[in-house]
């Protein structure tokens, strides 16, 4: 380890010329050709302004949003979606596919002319050995979810080097389905032999081998990444990219995320806010706003393990004191009255418009009901101290959320203050957001106050399928268990017919809001700024960077010729 | 000389361990198992085991210390939670640019900040002296993180919008536009970096990146080297032997800078010795704003994502570090004063 | 007999007299011009308050959660009286100066209060201080709104009449939030510094007195802590020990205090050092008073000076700090709000509502700044070399 430190030295030394980074590597071992695609400044740059770093670059173990970006641009997808209330797909890798008559048997014929940047070919192998890690319990994926409702002969079955078979345990949700069986490949000639339980720390994970339109060029932790576009991509022409590179710098302020949009030195930025809106409207017509809607949901949870919570109606009298309306007019409208969010009555986005249940009621804002019902739950303020109390226990708890959210600690605040006029002592309390996913997987929290990004299929049972001790629904954090809905679920997931499975659906829905396992807030749009100069660009509920082969820039208006 | 060199580096090293049982305890104390601080729900079994044999976790305290202690004097800093890459390696990327970051602000605000009070020592209560000082007040009594978002927001609106208006009013080139501009955030164009820039570009884009979080942490900096520069001078120039030098016909300029100043640096050189742990605490607050990827903000996400072996690690490479500059400081001071004597 | 040999009249211009019409006229009128402006500054808060509180009595005094009366307003009302006499009595002092002895008027406090009153950028602190002093005192009386409401008015709203200073992001005045504000801020920073001075005296005192082994430990710590870069610490401290509620702030005073008594306590020592050679020590001990006695009535109230002048300093650097943390996410958990937090929670909103982080990082600055200068003058007018002015 002595050499370690000596490994310091000429790293200070080198420091004004390096300053650190790790670079991916190409297939012949050197730096991308800067000759290409840069002939006489017709392609331009996309600079992307990013919260956070990259992750893990695996298929199989990535975590967050930023890995899902680049994933997504790196890999060829099994069937590209577009979404209109659901997900229609064209093909993609898989050239077509099928299901047995009873619904069981995915079956996949894949393209034979996709090879990895390194040359060699892609095949089924590579699928399904992604699905050998996932199901590897040493790996910890988090997908372990897709594999849940497949055989074990099946997930899936190799027929040849371009058919594939998933077996299911049962007929349910063919979106679903299609969904379960879309990871991406993960190369066995590169990970093959690779040590399952250090996966994520493994040196290749993130130098990544791609077969999709990119590459990831460059990665300097903590400051920027790369991605050009992937010169031994060997599909179709249509998916070859129009842009020269897509470079995101990480920049974890907000306020600087802003200024460097405003400035021009960056062209696109999620999540900005509802204040900023107006004003970018106003005095930045060079940047287009586009809505990305009810994609995710910011909710409540009450761990119903907590006596307090136990109770329905008392959890139904907590969401009647809380103005939801209220904080989605403070929180999520313009100045010019522009309204982002929508009221929140389950976990099935409004965006799968055939499946949500758009005539269940919200549950108004009323304190005194709230009062009311609280009192005849036993809450009164009998020591006259302004908080309620029974039996001698006070109604006081911890409502914990993540940092790095505004809007969810302003909606804490709120809601703290909103609490307390009905006599509920709530304490606040922030938590990094993987230590805040931790504590909710592990029931460790009393209230929390977090979201969802919805899944575009309707899957309710990772949030309200019985589950009381040992945790295989991971994201059931309150320990909801209803037999009436878990037969619902059971129905609902073995109908395979959209159309029929609907009104089953609507059914759980109301019933999981009458039953209130969550204070459900709302949905809300998402608003990303993009420079105007680019075209063709598809910034959708689905995503936001997912067919960044297809952004374009007209020669007139190319901003980084080089 | 060796010898109070060899003496002081000596003394450093009780002080570094003192500092590394502090972390110990304060890591014992705080709550928590030590299940979450060493490894996450997801870390597989057998990783676990090479954890906990590793930092001797199921041992009593005295053990872990004598493992903490063994790891820590190996530079073996363990693997990072979060980031599942060894701590030695991303404090290796990252450590340089704080480096880069401090040493701008020792060697440009500092001398700065040195000239200014000897200016303002030599028009003693003058308006030039009067507003300084005002100035520099103003300065020390901001907050550094506020000073940064103002000029932030100076530079980025103000500044940028007035160069778009000549620019498009004709009075500047589109080229000197680009050559004005300052970035906002970062420490080098990353397209400079990919599509490969000239050497000069590139280190002229390095010092761009390097002027705003430069100011913003050395402005209070200089200010307060400019306060005590000012009344050490202003000491030193009352003293007796100056008024030998210049009833001896020597030039004001002589006097001053030849015999008052060289004696006046010297408990300013101290000063700023000690002021390099404020270097590496305004350094957290500052690279936040400016997404430096520097220390600072390393260890501000250690702590935001509870990684116990990378806080650990960066406490300890800042407390390194700051006992460095100190002795440093000490160092220099012995050799400029000719008064210490090396026992 | 007396030292100082500059004549001292016993009576003051006539012009002075004015002061007693309105305080700080008579200061101005005779060239004053700092006490003048600064006595000024504090009528007008006065007046404010007045202006602003007296017909709202009832609200203020009843206004409370259950209908109970509000300390800090029945604080806020019996100051008023008290401070206005203060500012009244100042005047009249003026223009009315006390008779003195000669030994009165060359005994060290005299001499004191001379050359502090004669330092002017250490008088603008001591008005700044007293400014942030009786604003936070009279709150109850110049705030229109309750602080914690929200939504009294549309959010990030600029400055105008009725919110002086805008709204912020919750629709809750910013005038009275920064009002109320104060009162966290300001007991934040002095409870930590008293802590630390409590601590640092102590242990300073302890080691000078103790000397040999205690000595050389306690040093020891000392600058083993000195050493660490305080915003690190601090960070990891806080980051290690996640409190909630009252016991986050209590947290935050804690690693406040525990981050700043090394300063105090090398000071105290080699104060109570140089003090331990001198005759009345030697000569206590001859008596037989017992150490502690030595050490509690006799070492340490002489090596109060440099600590006072110290606290005054750090009570600035107190807030500064505190500012950082909460502008981390990890101060003072909500729903206290403390100026830091203020700014902390108008960052995202620079572009659109600028007032909202201006204001409280006006309030910060203008603390430290009196703070600072207060603390300049007091160590002007303590040092035996400067005095005599």
């Amino acid at each position: 380890m002595i050499r370690s430190v000596l490994r310091l030295l000429p790293a200070l030394a080198l420091a004004a010329c390096s300053g650190g980074s790790a670079d991916a590597p190409s297939p012949d071992g050197n730096p991308a050709d800067p000759a290409k695609g840069s002939a006489s400044g017709t392609r331009d740059t996309l600079v992307v302004a990013y919260q956070s770093d990259i992750g893990y670059l695996n298929p199989v173990v990535y975590e967050t949003a930023a890995d899902a970006n680049v994933l997504q641009n790196i890999t060829f997808p099994l069937y590209w979606p577009e979404f209109d209330c659901s997900i229609k797909k064209t093909p993609g890798w898989a050239k077509s596919w099928d299901w047995s008559d009873d619904g069981t048997v995915l079956s996949m014929e894949l393209r034979d002319d996709l090879t990895w940047e390194d040359g060699k070919s892609l095949s089924t192998e590579d699928l399904s050995f992604a699905y050998e890690l996932v199901s590897d319990a040493t790996v910890g994926s988090p997908r372990m979810n897709h594999i849940e409702h497949m055989k074990p002969e099946g997930r899936p079955k190799v027929i040849d080097a371009t058919h594939i078979e998933w077996h299911f345990t049962h007929a349910f949700d063919r979106d679903t389905q299609m969904a379960h069986a879309a990871l991406g490949a993960v190369p066995k000639h590169v990970f093959g032999d690779a040590d399952r339980a250090t996966l994520r720390g493994n040196e290749n994970t993130n130098k990544p081998v791609s077969y999709g339109s990119f590459r990831l060029a460059s990665w300097k932790p903590n400051e920027s990444f790369v991605l050009e576009p992937n010169p031994n991509f060997s599909g179709p022409e249509e998916f070859k990219p129009k842009l020269n590179r897509v470079i995101f710098r990480i920049i974890p302020e907000y306020s600087t995320r802003l200024i460097e949009l405003e400035s021009g030195k960056v062209d696109l930025m999620e999540q900005i806010l509802v204040e900023d809106a107006d004003r970018l409207r106003e005095e930045h017509p060079e940047i287009r706003l586009v809505r990305r809607g009810w994609r995710s949901m910011d909710y409540v949870a009450w761990n119903l393990k907590n006596p307090l919570f136990e109770d329905k109606k008392v959890r139904t009298a907590l969401s009647l004191a809380m103005d939801i309306d209220g904080m989605i007019e403070k929180l999520l409208t313009s100045k010019s009255g522009e309204s982002y969010g929508r009221r929140s009555v389950g976990t099935i986005t409004p965006a799968l418009c055939g499946v949500h249940h758009n005539d269940l009621e919200a549950l108004p804002h009323n304190a005194e009901k709230a009062k009311k019902m609280l009192a005849k739950a036993g809450w009164t303020d009998s020591d006259g101290d302004g908080i309620l109390d029974k039996g001698g226990k006070k109604f006081s708890f911890t409502l914990s959320t993540n940092t790095g959210n505004k809007r969810r600690a302003n909606t804490a605040v709120l809601i703290q203050a909103q609490l307390k006029a009905v006599g509920i002592e709530v304490n606040l309390e922030q938590a990094e957001s993987n230590t805040f996913f931790q504590n909710l997987r592990k029931r460790d929290y009393e209230a929390a106050l977090a979201g969802w990004s919805a899944a575009l299929f309707v899957d309710p049972s990772s949030f309200w399928a019985c589950d009381k001790d040992d945790h295989k629904n991971e994201f059931n954090f309150t320990g909801y268990c209803s037999e009436e809905v878990d037969a619902l679920i059971k129905k609902g997931l073995s109908t395979p017919n959209p159309k029929d499975a609907a009104p089953i659906w609507k059914e759980l829905q109301e019933k999981v809001y009458e039953d209130q396992p969550y204070a459900f807030l709302w949905w809300q749009d998402e608003i990303v700024g993009v420079h105007d100069r680019f075209e063709n660009v598809t910034i959708d509920v689905l995503s936001t960077l997912n067919r960044l082969h297809e952004w374009e820039v007209p020669p007139d208006k190319v901003k980084y010729k080089r | 000389m060796l010898k109070y060199a060899v003496r002081k580096l000596l003394l450093a090293i009780p002080l570094i361990l003192g500092v590394i049982t502090f972390i110990f305890i304060l890591v014992e104390l705080s709550p928590g198992d030590v299940a979450d601080k060493f490894f996450t729900p997801e870390t597989p079994p057998e990783v676990r085991q090479a954890i906990v044999a590793k930092y001797q976790l199921d041992q009593p305290s005295i053990v872990r210390y004598g493992a903490m202690l063994k790891n820590l004097m190996f530079f073996d800093f363990g693997r990072s939670m979060a980031q599942e890459r060894p701590v030695f390696d991303i404090i290796l990327e990252t450590l340089p640019n704080t480096i880069i970051l401090s040493a701008v602000t020792l060697l440009i605000i500092y001398p700065t900040g040195i000239v200014v009070g000897s200016i303002q020592a030599v028009r003693h209560n003058t308006v030039v002296d009067t507003s300084l000082s005002i100035g520099s007040l103003l300065l020390n009594s901001m907050p550094s993180f506020w000073l940064a978002l103002m000029l932030q927001l100076l530079v980025g609106f103000y500044w940028a919008g007035w160069i778009d208006g000549q620019v498009a009013l004709g009075a500047m080139s589109a080229e000197m536009g680009g050559y004005l501009t300052l970035p906002l955030s970062g420490m080098q164009d990353p397209m400079l970096e990919v599509v490969g820039g000239t050497r000069t570009e590139v280190i002229i884009d390095r010092l761009k990146h390097l002027i705003l979080p430069g100011i913003a942490m050395g402005l209070a900096s200089a200010g307060s080297t400019a306060r005590y520069m000012r009344s050490a001078l202003l000491e030193t120039i009352r003293q007796d032997y100056i008024r030998t030098a210049r009833a001896k016909g020597l030039r004001e300029g002589t006097v001053i800078v030849k015999h008052a100043m060289r004696n006046a640096m010297l408990p300013v050189i101290t000063l700023i010795g000690l002021s390099v742990p404020f270097l590496f605490s305004g350094a957290v607050l500052i690279e936040t704003v400016f997404a430096w990827p520097g220390m600072g903000r390393l260890i501000l996400s250690a702590i935001y994502s509870q990684d116990t072996p990378l806080m650990i690690a960066c406490f300890f490479v800042f407390t390194v570090l700051t006992v460095s500059g100190n002795l440093l400081a000490d160092l220099a001071y012995a050799v400029v004063d000719p008064r210490i004597k090396y026992d | 007999m007396t030292a100082i040999t500059k004549t001292r009249s016993d009576t003051a211009p006539a012009l002075t007299r004015a002061g007693l019409a309105l305080p700080g006229l008579g200061h101005l009128l005779v060239g004053e011009w700092v006490s003048g402006l600064g006595l000024f500054l504090l009528d007008a808060v006065l007046v404010a308050a007045a202006v602003t509180g007296f017909p709202r009595v009832g609200d203020i005094l009843f206004g409370g959660a259950a209908g109970s009366m509000s300390p800090h307003a029945v604080l806020a009302l019996l100051a008023w009286p008290m401070l206005a006499g203060t500012l009244w009595f100042t005047a009249y002092r003026r223009a009315f100066p006390r008779k003195l002895s000669d030994d009165e008027f060359n005994s060290n406090r005299e001499i004191f209060l001379r050359t502090l009153t004669r330092h002017r950028t250490g008088m603008l602190g001591f008005y700044g201080v007293a400014f942030i002093l009786l604003v936070t005192a009279l709150t109850p009386l110049l705030a229109p709104f309750d602080p914690d409401i929200v939504d009294v008015g549309t959010k990030n709203l600029a400055p105008g009449a009725p919110f002086y200073m805008g709204t912020d992001g919750f629709g809750r005045d910013v005038y009275s939030r920064l009002l109320y504000g104060s009162r966290i801020s300001l007991s934040i920073g002095f409870m930590a510094v008293t802590i630390a001075a409590t601590m640092g005296t102590t242990i300073g005192a302890l080691a000078a007195f103790g000397g040999g082994l205690i000595d050389r430990s306690l040093m020891f710590v000392t600058d083993g802590l000195l050493a660490l870069p305080k915003l690190v610490l601090l960070l990891t401290i806080v980051g290690l020990f996640r409190l909630q509620g009252v016991w986050g702030i209590f947290l935050i005073i804690g690693i406040l205090a525990f981050t700043g008594w090394m300063g105090v306590s090398r000071i105290v020592r080699s104060q109570v050092l140089s003090l331990k050679q001198q005759e009345f020590v030697q000569a206590a001990q001859a008596l037989g008073l017992s150490s502690t006695r030595i050490l509690f009535r006799h070492l340490i109230p002489n090596a109060l000076a440099p600590v006072i002048v110290y606290c005054s300093l750090a009570i600035g650097a107190t807030m500064l700090a505190e500012a950082g943390l909460s502008f981390l996410g990890l101060g003072v958990p909500p729903p206290t709000s403390t100026w830091g937090v203020m700014v902390a929670d108008g960052k995202d909103a620079l572009r659109n509502a600028p007032h909202v982080a201006i204001f409280p990082g006006l309030a910060i600055m203008w603390s430290v700044l009196s703070f600072n200068l207060l603390g300049d003058g007091l160590r002007d007018a303590l040092d035996p070399k400067l005095r005599g002015h």
